[in-house]
């Protein structure tokens, strides 16, 4: 339904001379409804501008080539009246900051009231009833009274549960959710997590998770696509990423990510690291192969393919094999 | 450093440039006193070679008015924006630091003289000390001092809930180490965005009150220059127009400087 | 006896025109070549504590003791024996550098603050330090902004280590920063405090770090310490239910976890600092929370031979 082909993203350099920075490398999506994909990666793998992309949130300068369709029609480049629609009708967001997105002089209520009535043409009673269902539906306990707060007087947890509730105002087909949690206490990150699940069952949308953490990836999501100097270096079920990953990155990031699979060994045992910096994307070699404990001279010679490995794909000559 | 320069700020630093050698060079592009007479009445500009921009009703040297008032006009204003300047820094940093009822007192008496318009409050001063030239400074610096002092302190309190200033305490550095050497270089840092806006008004202000006679008689200002030809402003409208045009010009010069000032620190606290 | 103590401390800060109470009878206590991690959520008063134990606020009622000295003495400077000895490394690295200085001048200052750098050697000194926190000595002469996050948390490192410290208190020190990034500034941190003795005070409320590295947990809530003990006790056997939900609020990475009905689940959300339930402060999200709860306010008090808990239930 969501179908991403060999999407490429750059961003203007400071001046016409500069070349600009290549941020996401050629990628492949595939989302259908009542699915979750979780997009992960640390800073400047691409998935944030991904992420910007899809959203039609992209500054002017960013190029982007590739194709983004939804339902078949192209939304990658729309102009300014088309990309709103479809951003607000078809697409909902939910951000890291959920204070952010929300209006603070507008109580909630008001401001789903307004997203139901611009994309379903309901009346004032109509829209309030909506609201106060949508509320509900996203765990809000005493919803018709929680409607006439305003934004500061809720927590953050509720905060990020009214701006699940804005997103779904509209009945998309597609949510985007950026860190929804990250910012969340870890009781409260569990509650969203749950409620995140839940709605992508009840309400048939599809969920596009992006995250730095694994933990939390595989926590929701049905697949889960490893980004890596712009590009998915390993797409995977949630299981047997975290049980037997194919690349050696998502293998780092486990490691690094996962503390109660892998358990420390003794008392102020060495945690394993993982050396250097991240890449810039573009490269004629597999981008991971200067901090990889695998690289061979191959590696670092050209791009590896994308090769079938366990229930998904890895993008690695030696995918699957482990440091001794 | 240049390249980062808006056009603007390249102009404006240029005429500014331009200002400042005439200002220092008008004794020798304009010697003796330009209030003495030393030609026929009313001369238009560009008639003759020894007056190129003509003479006033009482035959004085407009050229030579023009370039003497510059340096007035910079004086003053360059004087008083730094007093103003420097009392807005001592009265913000007392407040920010010492809190308390000191800053409620300051902070009260800074709104104070921020009701008062600016003009206003410096026609009263010289009204009252009498038109001298450093009177005409201690007016528009007292009258000009309050926004600075609002910049500093509104810095202050929130550079010194930073961590690295945290960090420093740590670090074993005295009360008044932490005051100068962390907090007031950051602190002071955006004042530089106010110079330019501070000098334009003082410039502003010291010619209007030589228009209203409010200046040192013995000393020749753009403004009072002004005053003067407006007398004749049917028959002779050059004697309003050109020192009008000079201050415009030298207004408009520093506000595009300071401007340019004030991106680039945008710019610079922006990485 | 330890080497950092804080008994019984109390702390409330005027906010908004209300109280909040940040620490409510909180005692702690760190010795050399200890990590102690210190969990909670937003509001339960780790920061407040970080803050005390580093010497940066004071208690309004209790004692805070650095070796037999005092840590905040009433209206008085930490005499700066006691100030160099305990050092504090922050979340958010960049905040923690005056951005006018090179990042080796930053390193420097505590150095020559406490004259510990004689004529000329301040930049040898300096690139040592850098060296010893893995940071390449090249790096001196940049500012902050040109840095890394774990670069510069590594110099944050150095500039704390140059005071040799015996304690170093770790503010969220991984939080900000890239998770292939943090193992290297864990690996630091254990290092520096079994090679160097150092006692670690490690505030958190990523749980999976802390269990990674900890030798003691101190768990708190709403202003109390609700649960303590060993690393693996704590972890293993959680006595008290918030413990207990918190470890279980961690996604495990499996993909069972989600579907794990036997997960603890709580209701709700930290309650504001500004109205502290009465009894048990846990006891409105708490899934086990009795009659007796609501009224009597439970202690902390030794449940086996390597933990206590605050709580009438856990036994």
């Amino acid at each position: 339904m969501l179908k991403v082909r060999d999407l490429a993203i750059r961003f203007a350099g400071r001046s016409a001379s500069e070349a600009g920075t290549l941020a996401v490398d050629g990628i492949d999506l595939d989302l259908d409804r009542a699915q979750v994909l979780a997009l992960i990666g640390e800073s400047g793998s691409g998935k944030s501008a991904t992420m910007l992309a899809l959203a039609g949130l992209l500054p002017k300068s960013a190029k982007t080539t590739g194709s983004v369709l939804l339902d078949d029609r192209s939304i990658l480049h729309l102009d300014e009246r088309e990309k709103s629609t479809v951003r607000g009708r078809r697409i909902g967001m939910i951000f890291q900051d959920p204070g952010g997105s929300l209006n603070p002089v507008l109580t909630v209520g008001d401001q789903i009231d307004e997203v139901v009535r611009t994309h379903r043409r309901l009346d004032r009673r109509a829209a309030r009833a909506e609201t106060v269902s949508l509320l509900s539906r996203v765990g809000i306990g005493d919803p018709a009274a929680r409607a006439r707060a305003y934004p500061h007087q809720l927590s953050g947890g509720l905060k990020q549960r009214v701006a699940i509730a804005a997103a779904l105002a509209a009945q998309p087909t597609v949510i985007l959710a950026d860190e929804p949690t990250t910012a969340l206490d870890a009781t409260v990150q569990a509650q969203i997590l749950d409620l995140l699940v839940n709605l992508v069952q009840v309400e048939h949308v599809a969920l596009l998770l992006v995250t730095h953490d694994l933990a939390v990836a595989a926590a929701v999501a049905d697949r889960i696509a490893v980004m890596y100097a712009g590009k998915i270096v390993e797409r995977r079920g949630p299981e047997q990423l975290v049980t037997d990953p194919g690349h050696p990155y998502s293998r780092a990031l486990g490691q690094a990510a996962l503390p109660f699979v892998a358990a420390g060994d003794g008392r102020h045992a060495a945690l394993p690291e993982l050396p250097g910096r991240m890449a810039e994307a573009g490269g004629t070699a597999c981008a991971f192969a200067p901090r990889c404990p695998l690289a061979i001279d191959r590696c670092r010679a050209q791009v590896p393919p994308v090769v079938p490995f366990g229930d998904g794909e890895a993008a690695c000559f030696r995918a699957g094999e482990t440091a001794q | 450093m240049m390249r980062h320069w808006s056009i603007g700020g390249v102009i404006g630093a240029a005429v500014l440039a331009v200002l400042v050698l005439v200002a220092i060079a008008a004794p020798w592009l304009a010697p003796g006193d330009p209030l003495d007479i030393v030609g026929r009445p009313l001369l238009p500009p560009f008639t003759d070679p020894r007056f190129p921009l003509g003479t006033d009703q009482l035959g004085r040297n407009v050229f030579a008015g023009l370039v003497h008032g510059t340096r007035v006009s910079l004086l003053v204003g360059l004087a008083a924006a730094a007093a103003a300047i420097g009392v807005g820094i001592l009265v913000g940093t007392v407040a920010g630091f010492l809190g308390g009822w000191t800053d409620e007192g300051l902070m009260r008496v800074t709104e104070a003289f921020q009701t008062i318009p600016t003009f206003l409050l410096a026609l009263a001063m010289v009204s009252a000390l009498g038109a001298s030239t450093v009177n005409v400074v201690l007016a528009i610096a007292i009258s000009s001092w309050p926004a600075t002092a609002r910049l500093v302190r509104a810095e202050i309190l929130s550079l010194k809930s930073r961590d690295y200033v945290d960090a420093a305490r740590l670090a074993g550095m005295s009360r008044l180490g932490i005051a100068f050497r962390e907090v007031l270089p950051g602190a002071v840092q955006p004042v530089l965005a106010l110079i330019g806006i501070t000098v334009g008004v003082a410039i502003l202000v010291e010619s209007s009150l030589a228009f209203l006679g409010l200046s040192d008689p013995n000393q020749v200002s753009w403004g009072g220059m002004v005053a003067n030809g407006r007398a004749v402003l049917r028959t002779a409208p050059y004697l309003v127009a050109i020192p009008g045009a000079a201050v415009a010009v030298a207004v408009l010069s520093v506000s595009l400087v300071g401007d340019a000032m004030g991106r680039r620190l945008l710019v610079s606290r922006e990485r | 006896m330890s080497v950092l103590a804080i008994e019984d401390a109390h702390r409330q800060f005027a906010s908004g025109g209300g109280i909040v109470t940040a620490l409510d009878g909180v005692s702690l206590a760190l010795d050399r070549g200890e990590i102690v991690g210190l969990v909670g959520e937003s509001g339960c008063g780790k920061s407040t504590l970080a803050r005390i134990a580093a010497g940066l606020d004071r208690p309004d009622d209790g004692k805070a003791t650095f070796g037999s000295r005092p840590m905040a003495p009433a209206g008085r400077q930490i005499d700066a024996d006691t100030r160099r000895r305990v050092q504090l490394v922050f979340q958010d690295p960049l905040a923690s550098f005056n951005p006018r200085r090179t990042v080796g001048r930053s390193i420097a200052l505590p150095l020559r603050l406490n004259r510990m750098l004689s004529g000329g050697q301040e930049r040898s000194v300096v690139a040592e330090l850098m060296d010893q926190v893995g940071l390449d000595p090249a790096l001196m002469d940049r500012k902050p902004h040109q840095l890394s996050g774990g670069q510069l948390q590594r110099a944050a490192i150095a500039r704390a280590l140059g005071l040799n410290p015996d304690v170093l208190i770790c503010d969220e020190p991984v939080a900000s920063l890239d998770v292939s990034v943090r193992a290297q500034i864990l690996n630091l941190l254990l290092a520096l405090c079994r090679d160097r003795n150092i006692g670690i005070l490690f505030v958190s409320h990523d749980l999976g770090v802390v269990r990674r590295i900890a030798d003691r947990v101190v768990v708190m809530y709403l202003g109390r310490v609700v649960e303590q003990g060993s690393n693996e006790a704590v972890w293993s056997a959680p006595r008290h239910p918030y413990t207990r939900a918190l470890a279980a609020s961690v996604p495990t990475g499996a993909a069972s976890w989600r579907l794990d009905q036997g997960r603890v689940r709580l209701a709700g959300e930290p309650p504001s600092p500004f109205d502290v339930p009465t009894g048990c402060r846990f006891h409105p999200r708490c899934p086990i929370a009795i009659d007796r709860c609501r009224q009597d306010d439970p202690v902390l008090r030794p449940i086996s031979q390597d933990i206590d808990a605050a709580c009438h239930l856990a036994e």
